[in-house]
């Protein structure tokens, strides 16, 4: 038995001896072939290569425990002055406050972790730095190759180049007729159609004296009103224009224009709206080159010009 | 007097622009549907416009749910602006150039009469869209992701930590909610920062949109803020129109 142990410890110290043996050989130099150029090997050390930044993680004190977190905050170098991050941005934008964390905060992010609850790893696994820590200090774009710049796809130039169809909807017109002027103007531009929908319509120009905060005030300015002269009005109990007082609508604007200022000059604050009722509303759907402007249309009035998919 | 507005996906931004000069008003926040009551309201001591300009990136049927009233409370014509294939010195670098956003399209304009020059244009909305353009105005592309109010939303939906809804400045989270908070905002400002890294050399950097502030406070790269981008190329697309 005991031949058989010690032929055991010193099967294990020859084991030991050739792998020590082993790591300290030099790797083997570069392999040169004639015509075939330097051959390096997969993850051997470059004489030049540039030296690669670590985020080292913080020791367990500068991540902190429950136990140290009541102390005095000392710098992280992990957040701090390990980060590669921190000091490019320090020596390439100094003059920006809004370059490093904003000075509300703590100035010191190890501040932050030490004070921060954080868990203790579990044993076996190694310490990362605190909660976001990594994330905060992001050594890789200053270590890492330059990300590509965006240029312009090869067919996105000429596509915008091409002049698109313009798509057009003008409404609403009262009825066909209303919009047989406008559509004569812009057949002259590109292509018409007409539809007809279900819709609100113009049904004249109303004047009103805009809502008031309660409905007993309008009732007192309609009082107003009445000893002014001014009769014929409702107070309205509903809509957008409650508490507002209807003095009338007209079929045309300058009639409405007229009598606005009449109750002006009376001292009533008064306003004109475009009064509305159920109907069939025409629109116009145009194609064409070129996008319509107001300055296309004879009557703007109340018209709107409404961008639409084109079939 | 034209007036102008931007209908984004949950604030309405609007301005007046008369002589060349843009005046903005204070934004109006739109949930499921517009405050028209509100909205009447702020409009009350503006003049007649002589016409409308609508930006939306809503749908048709949302968008007509505020030029339907519009309409009725103006006699002005009213005009929806689209991207085109190209507009004022911008090149529209989409396949069908139609279908991107008018908001970013619009933006571009704005930022492209400010710089003239490469440029990152970056609007921090509901959605965080970053668009690149050339030296020439030509649009490279751009993307589009979840803004700070989506991505806390889906963070709370996917899993049992809380709703955020701060959006204070905070590089670093020291709780559950401003670790979160930290964690929206460090990821728009990586995805800003990586793609300003990759945009043409020299490309400025220009940042628009209601949450803006926060995640330009954190950018590690020289920025200016705009906050009415979409509106200066909503104007600037109107001479003549």
């Amino acid at each position: 038995m005991r031949w058989f142990i010690g032929s055991l410890i010193a099967l294990n110290l020859g084991i030991l001896a050739w792998g020590w043996l082993g790591d300290k050989q030099p790797p083997p130099a570069e392999l040169a072939a004639p015509g075939v150029g330097t051959v390096r090997l997969v993850g051997e050390p470059s004489a030049d290569a540039e030296p690669v930044e670590v985020p080292i993680p913080a020791p367990p004190k500068a991540v902190g425990t429950p136990g140290e977190s009541g102390g005095a905050a000392s710098p992280s170098p992990t957040l701090a002055a390990a980060s590669p991050q921190a000091r490019s941005l320090e020596a390439e934008q100094a003059p920006l406050p809004s370059a490093r964390l904003p000075a509300s905060e703590p100035p010191a992010p190890a501040k932050v972790i030490d004070s921060a609850p954080v868990a203790a790893p579990p044993p076996g696994r190694p310490t990362a730095p605190a909660d976001g820590g990594a994330t905060v200090v992001d050594a890789t774009p200053v270590v890492s190759a330059p990300e590509p710049a965006f240029v312009p796809e090869p067919d996105v130039i000429p596509a915008a180049k091409t002049a698109a169809r313009q798509c057009q909807r003008i409404g609403p017109f009262a009825s066909a007729a209303a919009a047989t002027t406008t559509r004569q103007a812009l057949a002259k531009l590109g292509t018409v159609n007409s539809e007809q929908i279900s819709g609100e319509v113009p049904a004249g120009h109303w004047v009103l004296v805009p809502p008031q905060a309660s409905r007993a005030a309008a009732l007192a300015v309609a009082d107003r009103l009445k000893k002014k002269g001014i009769t014929d009005l409702w107070v309205i109990s509903k809509g957008a224009e409650k508490n507002g007082i209807s003095l009338g609508v007209f079929s045309q604007r300058e009639n409405a224009d007229r009598f606005a200022r009449r109750a002006r000059a009376k001292g009533f604050d008064v306003e004109i709206r475009i009064k509305t009722k159920p109907g069939k509303q025409t629109w116009l759907n145009y194609t064409g080159k070129t996008a319509i402007k107001t300055r296309d249309i004879p009557n703007t009035a109340g018209v709107s010009i409404v961008p639409r998919d084109c079939p | 007097m034209k007036l102008l507005i931007d209908v984004g996906n949950s604030r309405m931004k609007w301005a007046s622009l008369q002589d060349g000069q843009l005046r903005p008003g204070a934004p109006v926040a739109h949930g499921r549907g517009f405050d028209l009551v509100a909205l009447d309201d702020r409009w009350r001591e503006l003049p007649e416009p002589a016409a409308i300009h609508v930006a939306s990136v809503l749908s048709p049927s949302r968008t007509r749910e505020l030029t339907d009233w519009l309409h009725k409370r103006w006699a002005a014509p009213l005009i929806e602006a689209a991207s085109q294939a190209r507009q004022v010195g911008v090149r529209n670098g989409y396949t069908q150039p139609e279908r991107l956003g008018v908001d970013r399209w619009l933006a571009m304009i704005g930022a492209w009469a400010h710089i003239g020059d490469a440029v990152c244009v970056v609007d921090c909305g509901s959605a965080v869209t970053v668009d690149i353009l050339d030296r020439q105005g030509q649009h490279l592309g751009g993307v589009i992701a979840p803004g700070l109010r989506l991505m806390a939303q889906a963070l709370s939906d996917g899993t049992d930590l809380p709703l955020v809804g701060d959006t204070a400045t905070i590089p670093l989270g020291r709780d559950t909610e401003s670790a979160m908070t930290a964690g929206r905002l460090q990821a728009v400002v990586g995805l800003i920062e990586r793609l300003h890294r990759q945009a043409p050399r020299g490309a400025r950097l220009i940042v628009t949109g209601g949450d803006a502030g926060p995640i330009a406070a954190l950018l590690g790269e020289p920025y200016e803020l705009i906050p009415d981008l979409v509106l200066q190329g909503l104007a600037g697309t109107l001479d003549g129109a």
